[in-house]
Formats: C-alpha cells, sequence, structure tokens
C-alpha cells in the first residue's frame, strides 16, 4: 500500500474522503414517519478524525449506516447525496455497493460481544472479509489476517486463528473487529460507540489502538460517541447532534473552549470533573423531541435556557459564524461568542 | 466428547427399557392373550387353551413373562408370530429396510425443498415470496396425507401410468424401479414434512437475521448470497436440525397412512396388519422399534450440536 500519508499534508490541503450532503433516513412508524436523520450535511477529510457526538437518538447512529447503506427494513435514505472517495454511494447498485463497503470504507460496531459470528472462527471471518474483495490465495490470506491481528496486539496471532469469538475477552474481541474493519485497508473507518460496551480500563487501550492504526495508515476515521472525553482525546473535528439534525460543528479545541451552540454548551457541563469535587453533576432538564411529530421551530427550544419567541417558530439554518464552526442557533450573534460561561436554566 | 456421548447411551438404554415395560404391561391389559389368537375362539377346549398357554409361558405372573420377554428381547429374538408363523425379527428384518428407505429419502426431500425455500421467505419476510409461500404452506399442511396420496395416485395412474411402480421393488433387486415405486409416497408425505421444514428454517432464519453478526458481514463486503446461506444459516440450524431429527423419528413411525395406501411392506403396514390380527408379539416389537429409532435419532442430534454450535463445545 503506497499511498502518500494525507496526516502528513496540511489540513486544508486534504480532499475530502466523505462528503454527506442533507441526508434524510426515515423510518416508518405506527405513529407516523420518524426521520431520525433530517438533513445532516458534513464531511470527512483525508486522514483525520471527526467525532459525532449525541445523545441516544439523536440520530448518530443512522448516520453512520446510512453511509455505507445497512440502515435495517423498514428504515430508509429518503434524500441527499453521500459521496464516499469520489463515489455517488446511493446511486451504487449490487455489485458495486459491495465492494465499496469494507474496501473504501470499513466499519467498527458497538458491542464486540454480537458483532462477531459465533459459529465460526476469528480466522475465518477475517479472512471472509478478504475474500469478499477477491483475494483467494490461501497463503496470503493466511499472512494478511495474521498481519492483521498482529496490527490490533493480538499476542501469538497465529495461535488466534483457530479461536472462536466466546473464548475471546471483550477487548481482544474489539480488537478482532478492529482488525476486520482496517483488514482490506480501507480510506475510512466508521466507529459506531467501539468502546461502549468495554470496560473503563480496555477502553483507553482500544482507543490508543484506533489512533494508532488511522494514523499508521492514513485512515480517516469518523467516530460516533456519546462520551465528550473520547472526543477530546480523539478528534480532530466535531459535529454534535441533536434530533436528527446537527446543531454545532467545530474545531475540537473550539468546541470545547467557545461553544455556540446552548445544547453543546449544556453537554460540556454535564461531564463529571475530578476537580469539580462532591456534589451532583449538572444534567439537562427535559427530553428531546418526539421524532414522529418535530416542533416546527428550533428542536432544541423546549430545553433551551435562551428560548425567545422566534425559536418556537423558525427553524434555524446551520451557518458558518467563524471559520470551520457552523452552528444551528438564532440567537447566536446576540448571545455573543460563547454560552459557555452563562448560567443554563435547570442545572444544579 | 466421549463422557457425555457416555452418560447419553447409558440414559439411551434406560428410555428403551421403561419403553418396553410400558408396551408390554399395557398390552397386557387388552382383553385376551396370545393364547385365545392362537386356539381361537370357536371349537377350542378349555383344556386346549390352557396348554397353549402353559406353553407359551401366558400362566406365569406377569412380571416373570416380562422378564422372559426381556431376555429373548435383548438377544433380538421377539417369539414368533402367530399369524405367520415366521419369527417376528425375521418379518422387522424385512419391513424395517422399506421404512428406513422411505424416511431417508423424505427427510432428503423435504431438506432439500424446506431449507433453501424457508431462508428464501426470511429474506424477503413480508415480501411477495414470503407471502406466496406462507400461504401454499397453510394448504400444505391442511390437506390430509391421505387425501394426498390418493390424489396422487389416481393422477400417476391417469397420466402417467408407466412412470411409476404400483408395486413394491427392493432397491438391492433394481434401485431405479424401487425408485419408481418410492416416488409416490415420498412425494406424499415429503408435501407437510417439507412445509413445516420450511416454516421452521424460516422463523430459525428470521430471527439470525436481525443478530449484529450478519451486518458486520454485509459491512464488510461478503456477498448478500454468502451472507445468508453461510453466516446466517450456520447460525440457524441448530434448531432446524433438531427438528428434522424430531421429523425422522415421526417418520419412521408415522408412515402407516401411507405405506397402506400405496401397499409398501413397511414398518407402518406391519403394524397394521400386526393390530388387525392381534398379533401380540409383532406389535410389541414393533413399538420398540419404533422407539429405538426415535430415541437413537434424538440422541445423535444432541451428539450433533456441538459440532454445530462451537459454544457448546467443551474446552
Amino acid at each position: 500500500m503506497e499511498r502518500l500519508n494525507p496526516a502528513d499534508a496540511g489540513p486544508e490541503t486534504r480532499a475530502n474522503v466523505l462528503t454527506v450532503t442533507d441526508l434524510q433516513t426515515a423510518f416508518p412508524t405506527r405513529r407516523g414517519t420518524v426521520r431520525a436523520v433530517d438533513g445532516v450535511s458534513f464531511d470527512v477529510r483525508e486522514g483525520e478524525t471527526l467525532g459525532l457526538v449525541g445523545e441516544s437518538g439523536s440520530g448518530k447512529s443512522v448516520t453512520a449506516m446510512s453511509i455505507l447503506r445497512l440502515v435495517a427494513a423498514p428504515g430508509r435514505i429518503e434524500s441527499g447525496r453521500i459521496e464516499l472517495a469520489g463515489q455517488d454511494v446511493l446511486a451504487l447498485e449490487g455489485e458495486e455497493l459491495r465492494r465499496v463497503r469494507g474496501s473504501i470504507a470499513g466499519m467498527v460496531f458497538q458491542n464486540p460481544m454480537t458483532a462477531l459470528n459465533p459459529s465460526f472462527t476469528v480466522g475465518w471471518q477475517l479472512m471472509e472479509a478478504l475474500r469478499a474483495h477477491g483475494v483467494r490465495d490461501p497463503e496470503e490470506l493466511q499472512r494478511r489476517v495474521e498481519q492483521a491481528l498482529a496490527a490490533v496486539g493480538m499476542p501469538d496471532p497465529a495461535r488466534q486463528l483457530d479461536t472462536y469469538p466466546h473464548q475471546m475477552s471483550g477487548g481482544m474481541r474489539q480488537r478482532v473487529v478492529i482488525a476486520m474493519g482496517m483488514i482490506n485497508e480501507p480510506r475510512l473507518l466508521i466507529a459506531d460507540e467501539p468502546t461502549t460496551a468495554l470496560d473503563v480500563t480496555i477502553q483507553a487501550q482500544v482507543l490508543n489502538l484506533m489512533k494508532r492504526l488511522t494514523r499508521e495508515h492514513g485512515t480517516a476515521l469518523l467516530l460516533i460517541t456519546h462520551n465528550m472525553g473520547v472526543i477530546a482525546r480523539m478528534c480532530d473535528r466535531v459535529a454534535v447532534m441533536y434530533a436528527g439534525e446537527i446543531v454545532e460543528e467545530a474545531l475540537v479545541r473550539t468546541l470545547f473552549s467557545a461553544p455556540k451552540h446552548p445544547y453543546t454548551s449544556g453537554l460540556l457541563r454535564s461531564i463529571p470533573r475530578a476537580d469539580h469535587g462532591r456534589g451532583k453533576v449538572p444534567t439537562m432538564t427535559g427530553f428531546p423531541p418526539d421524532m414522529a411529530a418535530p416542533p416546527s421551530g428550533c428542536r432544541f427550544a423546549d430545553r433551551c435556557p435562551y428560548v425567545v419567541d422566534a425559536c418556537l417558530s423558525d427553524r434555524p439554518a446551520l451557518v458558518e459564524v467563524e471559520s470551520a464552526h457552523k452552528t444551528r442557533c438564532l440567537r447566536v450573534q446576540e448571545l455573543g461568542g460563547s454560552v459557555a460561561d452563562l448560567t443554563v436554566r435547570g442545572v444544579a | 466428547m466421549i463422557r457425555p456421548a457416555l452418560t447419553r447411551l447409558a440414559s439411551l438404554f434406560g428410555v428403551l427399557l421403561v419403553v418396553s415395560m410400558l408396551v408390554f404391561f399395557l398390552g397386557s391389559l387388552i382383553p385376551g392373550d396370545l393364547a385365545s389368537v392362537i386356539v381361537g375362539h370357536e371349537g377350542a377346549t378349555p383344556e386346549q387353551f390352557e396348554r397353549v398357554r402353559r406353553e407359551l409361558g401366558l400362566d406365569q405372573p406377569l412380571i416373570v413373562q416380562y422378564l422372559n420377554w426381556l431376555g429373548n428381547a435383548v438377544t433380538g429374538d421377539f417369539g414368533t408370530s402367530p399369524i405367520t408363523a415366521r419369527e417376528v425379527s425375521a418379518d422387522i428384518a424385512q419391513q424395517f429396510p422399506v421404512s428406513l428407505e422411505l424416511a431417508l429419502l423424505c427427510l432428503v426431500t423435504s431438506t432439500v425443498i424446506g431449507v433453501p425455500v424457508g431462508i428464501k421467505a426470511a429474506v424477503s419476510n413480508k415480501g411477495w415470496v414470503d407471502a406466496a409461500m406462507r400461504a401454499s404452506l397453510l394448504v400444505m399442511f391442511s390437506v390430509p396425507v391421505f387425501v394426498v396420496g390418493i390424489l396422487l395416485l389416481l393422477f400417476a395412474s391417469a397420466f402417467a401410468p408407466d412412470l411409476f411402480n404400483v408395486t413394491y421393488v427392493p432397491w438391492q433387486q433394481d434401485l431405479v424401479g424401487n425408485l419408481r415405486s418410492m416416488a409416490l409416497p415420498v412425494a406424499t408425505i415429503t408435501l407437510p414434512f417439507a412445509a413445516m421444514t420450511m416454516q421452521m428454517t424460516r422463523s430459525a432464519t428470521l430471527e439470525v437475521l436481525s443478530d449484529p453478526y450478519i451486518t458486520t458481514a454485509r459491512a464488510v463486503g461478503v456477498k448478500r448470497r454468502r451472507v445468508h446461506y453461510v453466516h446466517a444459516l450456520r447460525n440457524a440450524l441448530p434448531p432446524v436440525v433438531t427438528f428434522l431429527g424430531f421429523q425422522f423419528g415421526v417418520m419412521m413411525g408415522g408412515l402407516l397412512v401411507v405405506e397402506q395406501i400405496f401397499s409398501l411392506p413397511g414398518l407402518g403396514r406391519g403394524m397394521l396388519d400386526a393390530i388387525n390380527n392381534r398379533d401380540y408379539p409383532s406389535v410389541t416389537a414393533i413399538t420398540m422399534v419404533f422407539a429405538a429409532v426415535f430415541v437413537v435419532v434424538n440422541a445423535a442430534i444432541d451428539l450433533l450440536y456441538p459440532v454445530l454450535d462451537p459454544r457448546q463445545r467443551s474446552r
């Protein structure tokens, strides 16, 4: 694999490996259509790590699944455009789509206990990933699988080939899942809550592993998480999702120091911190809106401490307020540079 | 692997022992006995009757009779049929291969039809394929075997009289002729059994298809068919195999009607004849054979589990 490591180039000169434009993914339910992803646009550049953060139900996982068109029926991508390494994913059919999966973008799933097939050995499953993309030679299969296992830090890779998933610990299984995502040397790795199901002690190891691997191979990473700590540690840029929309997008440093959306600011306040001493961790009040009937105005309005009448009627657009910093708030100019210092209603 | 197999074997004999007791003692509750069958109802003096009873050991306590019978049965001797005057075990040795062949053929056809169709139905869940299949399944379930059998027989004799053999031909004698005599009975039973196999495969596959590792396989670019027929099927297999094993036992014992319609000289017909003639030794022996097949097949399935599911293998 002789590819120029994109991480060496400056961020401005890097091309996009993934461009998502106005994506809408919907699920029909008894109470009407739920647009789990409602007009989401973002891009991931070669070699960078973009974090997609939000609470459960915000649509971040559905966004991830939409990229490789893995949304389970009856869920459906209704409109939008997904461009992956120059290919229009939504226009691909059958074999073309299959060839993109795994080879241009790989995936790492949340739960390593269920993401691996219990009836086949780890070696077989990794070889299967290679076979899917035309590798036939048994020696090459064996060699590349051992390499992949060694790369994710598996002790004695040759012996692990005949191991079944149930004979491994959660951390080891997640390494196998990562190896499977990376084995076809994709240009983008999509990791959906890759450490949520793991012990805290293992989480850091797995995160470091993903960071090292993607950096070494110049692979871009789309990291989906609800954990702000993971974002801070892993990402270059971050997009915050709320109720099916991106509400803020910025460089990680900017987002943490000067969030411009009240929701982001609330999220940041609810990170438990050791130096806060004992006491309650501040939490946001209220719940996300009913996605079968989302409010016509700002979707965060009924939880927002800065809500005004206009917020209830006008749906704000995602606008670039500073270079590389977008936010979806009507009052962004009024509220000034940052909302982080202001008191948020309902915070203990 | 060895130890569970041995315990399994021991419990297998236990089950057969209990079955033998049930069969023997329940049989003895039926009014009349072997002597009355042999001597007949009319014209026999009580003295003749008593002599036959003594010769057969029927004058001894029931438990002694049972132990005698059991001792002989263990060596494969089930006595002599009062009707055919032949050794019961010799009759069974002739009937068993016929029923075994019929059951095996049905097992193969209903698997070959039921499993792929079941997967297809699961994959197109709630699509038209699924709907069509489930509708035909209902029909196949609902029509009784004797109706299907007689209809097939009628159609065959009307439209293709030379294609099928109406009389049974042993396969050792003429394999093609044998298959021609087996085709209609096999088709008759395949219908409902394939339908059940399909239903079983469909629900097992449906359950597996929503498992996350299926998404993993798709996400890594494995071909759709391969995801279904390798990644999913392998996990859907254990319940299907259990079911097929159970079916096999049912087929061996449940072919009475079909063997009767198509006059196949199998165990089922042997059983019917034996019951009609109050041929006690044959009834008991054939029941034991049915029970043995059932128990052995299910034990074999149990031993197959670790092969199918790696999680059940002891390290």
